[in-house]
């Protein structure tokens, strides 16, 4: 078409700049997406380890007499906010120590301690004090362990990695606004020629800045993009290399589907910041001509 | 424009106590020589600067009060033939000509037309997409001249127009001015060349030493 010929950019794109800038651009924003990633893991972790913990009780028969853990388990049932109970059979309890004592070095005449297993309902739950008053009532002597420091503990170290993740967000954010700033005003110096030909014909400050601003969106979207799949990439490989139940300072990195979402603004986030970036550093050079 | 000065930075003051009031529609010369400040006067008088002290009006505005918005509608009344074209060579000659209207939100189909008759009656109707770099001098300066004329400008302003040119060309040029002029535009052309400037009926101000001095047009003023 005639007219599209004729309409070229004022601005040409500047491969020399955008190339090197489109690259940087990609790699933060692959960073921060990982980050960001973190962060959203760390938030689901917790909350879904919180309930499961708040929802559960062990009770350890320090006896390790099974008559008298059955009797206790029966007890322990009859408590209000109770849901369910289970006895862990003595192999369970073996099980457990064998890291300490070796498998085949557990006399089967020593006395271990059993548990008991307790399911609490969701709603009003019994407290430690419930049971461990209703235990003592009845002249067993257990421990009770109500998961609250465990609890505490991954609530403490999942908030540490999501203030680390967001601090790492917000770094890098600012290194791409710092950067994208840089390149306009660059970009600005390489092409003063066009841009004092547009001011002295009356060109208003919003136009010329809108044009750069273009082109920062149009690079943004492109380098988001890639940033962002590269990081999808990275999430489908942990998922297929099988990396799915393993876990980082206490946390089990399971991505799942919102971390895909969570990518999808991704492109048009970084677009606006370049956009935005670009058209008021214009602005600001301009307001130092005439 | 009233007790203008002028200087660089820290530098020593180009312009001192400049006087100048262009009458609208009239046709003048400013001229002296090489170093003199004519390029600083007409930047003053186009808003690529502003004067160190001293007052510009242009249209009954005063430039130094106005917004940055305000700057950019004053500029658009005046046309500039800036000494060296001052043409993008990544446009065509077509686009070049165009960016005057184009920034000021001018669609493509609204000018197009205009823009092509205005390139014929400069004599480019053959070079619409060629770049401004593939053009010679006499052709870059017609592009130039075309764009600066391109919005009608109220005022047109020409910084030696006729530099790079052969006499034959820049007698052409001379006659397009004069045309533009008869148009309506009020149009100040600044050369050293006096034989160029005597070749035309129109005021002469001359700059030396930082000031200005006028000479009326000789005798026959043109037929209005
Ligand atoms: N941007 C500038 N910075 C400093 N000095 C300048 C600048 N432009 C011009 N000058 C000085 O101002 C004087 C007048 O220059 P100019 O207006 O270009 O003269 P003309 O157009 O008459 O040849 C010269 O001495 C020149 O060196
Ligand atoms: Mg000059």
């Amino acid at each position: 078409m005639n007219t599209e010929r004729k309409q070229a950019q004022l601005l040409p794109s500047d491969a020399e700049h955008d190339g090197p800038l489109f690259f940087v651009i990609a790699i933060i924003v692959f960073l921060a997406s990982l980050a960001a990633i973190v962060a959203l893991l760390a938030v689901q972790n917790v909350n879904h380890w919180k309930s499961a913990l708040q929802s559960e009780m062990t009770v350890q028969i320090i006896s390790g007499d099974p008559a008298q853990t059955q009797a206790a388990a029966s007890l322990l049932l009859s408590i209000s906010g109770v849901k369910a109970v289970r006895v862990a059979s003595r192999e369970e309890a073996k099980s457990l120590l064998e890291p300490w004592l070796g498998a085949d070095n557990i006399p089967d005449d020593l006395p271990i301690p059993l548990l008991v297993h307790i399911r609490l309902s969701e709603k009003d739950p019994a407290s430690s004090e419930n049971v461990s008053e209703a235990l003592k009532n009845a002249g067993i002597e257990a421990s009770i362990d109500d998961h609250q420091r465990w609890a505490g503990d991954l609530a403490r170290s999942s908030g540490i990695i999501q203030i680390l993740s967001i601090t790492v967000l917000a770094l890098l954010v600012s290194a791409s606004i710092a950067v994208t700033g840089f390149a306009t005003r660059s970009g600005l110096a390489a092409r003063k020629d066009l841009v004092n030909v547009l001011h002295l014909v009356g060109a208003r400050d919003q136009v010329i800045a809108r044009l750069f601003g273009r082109r920062f969106v149009l690079l943004g979207l492109k380098a988001g993009a890639s940033g962002a799949g590269l990081a999808a990439i990275s999430i489908i490989i942990l998922m297929l290399g099988g990396v799915g139940d393993a876990s980082f300072m206490g946390l089990s990195i399971q991505p799942g589907l919102g971390s895909f979402l969570l990518l999808l603004p991704v492109p048009v986030i970084t677009a606006m910041v370049g956009g935005w970036t670009a058209h008021r550093s214009v602005l600001n050079s301009l307001r130092r001509q005439v | 424009m009233s007790h203008i000065g002028m200087q660089y930075d820290n530098g020593p003051e180009v312009l001192t106590d400049i006087n100048l009031q262009l009458e609208p529609g009239s046709f003048q010369f400013l001229t002296g020589p090489s170093g003199a400040g004519k390029t600083t006067l007409l930047k003053l008088i186009y808003l690529a600067l502003q004067p160190s002290r001293g007052v510009v009006q242009l249209f009954g505005r005063e430039p130094a009060l106005c917004d940055r918005d305000e700057m950019a509608h004053l500029r658009r009344k005046i046309g500039v033939v800036f000494q060296g074209f001052g043409l993008l060579d990544h446009l065509s000659v077509f686009e070049n000509v165009a960016v005057p209207l184009r920034v000021t939100g001018r669609q493509h189909h609204e000018y197009e037309d205009d823009v092509q008759d205005l390139l014929r009656w400069v004599g480019l109707g053959s070079v619409l997409d060629a770049s401004p770099a593939t053009l010679s001098g006499g052709e870059k300066q017609r592009v130039a001249i075309a764009r600066a004329v391109v919005a009608k400008p109220e005022l047109l302003i020409a910084d030696e127009p006729t530099g790079n040119v052969d006499p034959e060309m820049g007698r052409r040029l001379m006659r397009l001015f004069s045309e533009l002029n008869r148009l309506g535009s009020t149009v100040l052309i600044a050369s050293h060349d006096l034989a160029l400037v005597r070749s035309i009926a129109a005021d002469i101000y001359t700059i030396e030493d930082g000031k200005l001095s006028f000479k009326p047009a000789k005798s026959a003023r043109r037929a209005k």
